[in-house]
């Protein structure tokens, strides 16, 4: 008889089709996550109702992990629906939450979380007319200085 | 051409991951040949672009590979050929990419009469010979392994098309020859599982980046990183032939090393 695998089939369908992932063409704000020991980035999309902040629509990239993966997956899933401010509040949850994780899976995790406050912060600042480059980097699993 | 690089590029997904999909046999073999001559097209057509001044992205739409019979692959390659043709120019380039084209339109409408199935998307999650530990490893291991050798492709196509080195040109051609070798590996065996999926787009980052000698030093972590892995499941396989073929990559990735080692020597 055929043996029977033991797989999360959500990780199987999350592996062959991420939800959300894509590049997005006009956006209302970009962030980069970075872990700079493994260089893994995750690249986020944000588009946003101005009227009541709430963000109508996500597409997101990495060059990560599997664990990578599908954390921007579900984190994307997450985020979209949500307000910039309810999106901020689960982000920092999962910084609380991911904090005590082994470094590497920790770090799976954050460089998402990374990657969409930074692109929380290029909304912010599109809103005042300023337009540069956000990237935030992984600090929980391993420390690192942002460069100046 | 921007958006005709970006066709052909799925056109060229499209026949190697449909080759890969089938059975092996003459239909399979018929297929990976037309998905060689479609990386051709995207090779003279990314010379050409960037003779004319124009740069390439890999950039591509979600798509679906999956089929249930090769009768429904075949005219979705059919349909897909027809609808690229519509975007090229005049020239011998194009000549020739239309020439190609026609003889495979002619073959595919042949391959109707023998309807063969599919099975490489029906996630049956069963390898012969392996415990649930040692399965589970393994698919992790190819949904990222499939994905890394696919960023190694493009990443090393973008650097080769880049690059006035004919030296360096050489060693990503066979970096480049390489990761093919490996994603067709990688991919039969997640065909076997009934996994087999289209790797993710590349991120612009990845492939157009500042600092080469960065990147390949990079990239020699990773391939050592590969290397455990590889040694890692070689151990953990019971099944002899799948234990030796991680054997075997785990050893190639010897020699990437050494061709990566090689490329920084020369910039």
């Amino acid at each position: 008889m055929e043996q029977e695998v033991v797989i999360d089939p959500k990780y199987i369908e999350l592996m062959m089709n991420p939800t959300n992932y894509g590049e997005m063409k006009e956006f209302d704000a970009k962030g980069y996550g970075k872990n700079q020991e493994s260089g893994e980035m995750v690249v986020i999309y944000l588009k946003v109702d101005p009227k009541n902040r709430i963000i109508t629509d996500i597409k997101w990239q990495t060059n990560g992990c599997g664990t990578t993966l599908v954390s921007g997956a579900l984190f994307s899933e997450e985020y979209k629906g949500k307000t910039i401010e309810s999106g901020v509040e689960f982000t920092e949850a999962v910084f609380e939450k991911i904090k005590d994780n082994p470094p590497p899976d920790a770090a799976c995790g954050e460089v998402v979380a990374r990657a969409f406050m930074a692109a929380v912060k290029d909304y912010e600042n599109r809103q005042k007319g300023i337009e540069r480059e956000h990237m935030e980097y992984v600090t929980l699993s391993c420390p690192t200085e942002e460069p100046k | 051409m921007r958006e005709l690089f970006r066709k052909k590029h799925e056109l060229w997904l499209r026949f190697l991951f449909g080759a890969l999909s089938l059975p092996s046999g003459e239909m399979s073999d018929r297929l990976m040949d037309f998905a060689g001559i479609e990386l051709r097209h995207l090779k003279w057509l990314a010379q050409k672009m960037i003779e004319e001044g124009l740069d390439f992205d890999w950039d591509r739409e979600n798509f679906s590979i999956a089929h249930i019979s090769s009768k429904g692959l075949c005219e979705s390659l059919q349909e897909e050929l027809r609808k690229v043709q519509r975007g090229y120019g005049v020239g011998e380039l194009f000549e020739r990419m239309v020439s190609d084209e026609k003889y495979m339109l002619f073959m595919l409408e042949k391959m109707h009469s023998e309807d063969i199935a599919i099975s490489a998307f029906d996630k049956r999650l069963f390898y012969e010979g392996l415990d649930e530990g040692s399965k589970n490893a393994l698919i992790q291991f190819l949904f990222e392994e499939l994905y890394k050798e696919y960023e190694l492709i493009v990443t090393y196509f973008y650097s080769a098309m880049h690059t006035d080195s004919i030296h360096l040109y050489k060693v990503f051609e066979d970096l480049i020859n390489e990761s093919i070798y490996h994603l067709k590996s990688f991919a039969l065996l997640m065909a076997k599982l009934g996994i087999l999926s289209l790797p993710r787009v590349v991120m612009k980052e990845v492939y157009k980046f500042e600092d080469l000698k960065e990147f390949l030093q990079k990239g020699i972590e990773e391939e050592i990183a590969a290397k455990e892995q590889c040694l890692a499941l070689s151990q953990a396989v019971k099944d002899e032939e799948l234990s030796r073929f991680f054997d075997f990559i785990n050893n190639q990735e010897d020699y990437h090393i050494v061709l990566m080692q090689k490329a920084i020597k020369m910039l």
